[in-house]
């Protein structure tokens, strides 16, 4: 009941030929229980105690889910979207889920639809990261199972996820994936997910509904950040010196100043 | 030395009084949500409110403003809980979000006590704020929403 799902109706989500190329590119990259990237480690928001489960997934002792979005957001709902993935495999209650965008890392973050650069281009971004993501909320899933039922003292197979809770129905008991964090041991090595960890596309609560953005309530308020916004110290603002008039050249310049400095 | 308040609060700046009160508000003031577009009153994004009116300020200027009072986007509601930004919030109106801050101040006056607009109305009166993304339809909604739900 816990693990299985039905293999028949995988065969009904049609995996595409070069969906299943962008899988197999992606199952390259290690997924490693302890995360391989540093960014939560320089990330000052994660402050609470808890467990990162691989380099996506952070789960608080509070119950947070801290999850990374690996793509550029501009409006077109990825860092809602692909987070969302992760959430849905996983089996979390998104009204717990806290999203940071990922750092420069494409070995973590890379999109493998884009040979494994991190990037956003090319309306890649939701349907190479789709199945990745899966696998990848699958595969924290996995893990909290298993610590639960060492938790719990139940067999792994009499467990099943629903919304942030582990539940073992034939005893009622449950707990949270908050306390799974805190109370539960992690190997060094967690399995990563395969297709027959996931979720059936029936069983999806998320995908394939429309979920509210998460960019959206800073753009109503004046602030979220662009480009333009950013102030670092010692900033210089470099500007094009153009001509008045169309058709002009340039007679000369004094680049002497310019050329002391390094590159 | 120029003297005028921001968001009900008493400010002095002193610099060029042909700074436009664009920059003065982000470079001078840290208010990062009003944009620059155009430079040249054309797009609307650095749309702020001038005494309670609908302005582009980057074709204000700081001498013009003295003893003054200017709200941002910032200053439209401690919260978000300004009607038109909870309906834009319920209409999910952004994209990029880049012109919004622009769009909602200059919608803000169509907000007016009893004012009930009409679709065409609304439409001109937002005629300058251009949004590169295509909200357009989202804005429209919304703000008939806010007016309906003010």
């Amino acid at each position: 009941m816990a693990e299985k799902h039905s293999e028949k109706a995988l065969e009904s989500v049609r995996l595409s030929r070069r969906s299943l190329l962008i899988t197999s590119a992606w199952l390259g990259l290690a997924i490693t229980l302890g995360g391989k990237s540093a960014a939560y480690a320089s990330s000052a928001s994660l402050v609470s105690a808890g467990k990162q489960l691989n380099a996506w997934v952070h789960v608080a002792d509070d119950d947070t889910i801290t999850l990374f979005s690996p793509a550029s957001e501009m409006g077109q709902g990825v860092k809602t979207s692909i987070p969302l993935i992760i959430a849905e495999e996983m089996d979390a209650d998104w009204s717990k889920v806290h999203i940071l965008h990922a750092p420069s890392d494409p070995k973590s973050f890379g999109n493998p639809g884009l040979g494994g650069e991190q990037a956003t281009g090319a309306s890649l971004a939701t349907r190479a990261y789709f199945q990745p993501m899966r696998l990848i909320g699958a595969q924290a899933r996995i893990a909290i199972l298993a610590a639960a039922a060492e938790l719990l003292k139940a067999p792994l197979t009499e467990l099943i996820t629903a919304s942030s809770v582990v539940v073992h129905p034939s005893s009622g008991r449950s707990i949270s994936f908050g306390e799974v964090a805190r109370l539960g041991s992690f190997p060094e090595q967690i399995r990563s997910a395969v297709e027959s960890d996931l979720k059936d596309p029936s069983q999806w609560r998320y995908l394939g509904k429309s979920t509210p953005r998460v960019d959206i309530p800073a753009k109503v308020t004046g602030s979220a950040e662009f480009g333009i916004d950013v102030q670092l110290p010692h900033m210089l603002y470099g500007v094009i010196a153009r001509p008045q008039v169309q058709g002009e050249t340039v007679l000369s310049y004094d680049d002497g100043e310019a050329r002391l400095h390094k590159g | 030395m120029t003297s005028f308040s921001v968001n009900s609060r008493q400010v002095n700046v002193d610099t060029d009084p042909d700074m436009p009160v664009l920059w003065v508000l982000r470079d001078f003031l840290n208010l990062k949500g009003t944009k620059f577009g155009c430079g040249i009153a054309q797009c609307g994004a650095c749309t702020v409110h001038l005494d309670g009116e609908p302005v582009r300020s980057c074709q204000l200027f700081l001498q013009d403003i003295e003893g003054k009072s200017i709200t941002t986007i910032e200053g439209l509601s401690p919260d978000g809980s300004h009607p038109l930004q909870r309906a834009w919030v319920e209409e999910q109106v952004p994209q990029c979000g880049y012109c919004q801050s622009g769009q909602i101040m200059q919608a803000a006056s169509l907000l007016q006590e009893g004012a009930k607009p009409t679709r065409a109305e609304i439409i001109r009166h937002m005629d300058g704020n251009i949004c590169r993304c295509g909200t357009y339809p989202r804005i429209l909604k919304a703000i008939e929403r806010a007016i309906e739900e003010a």
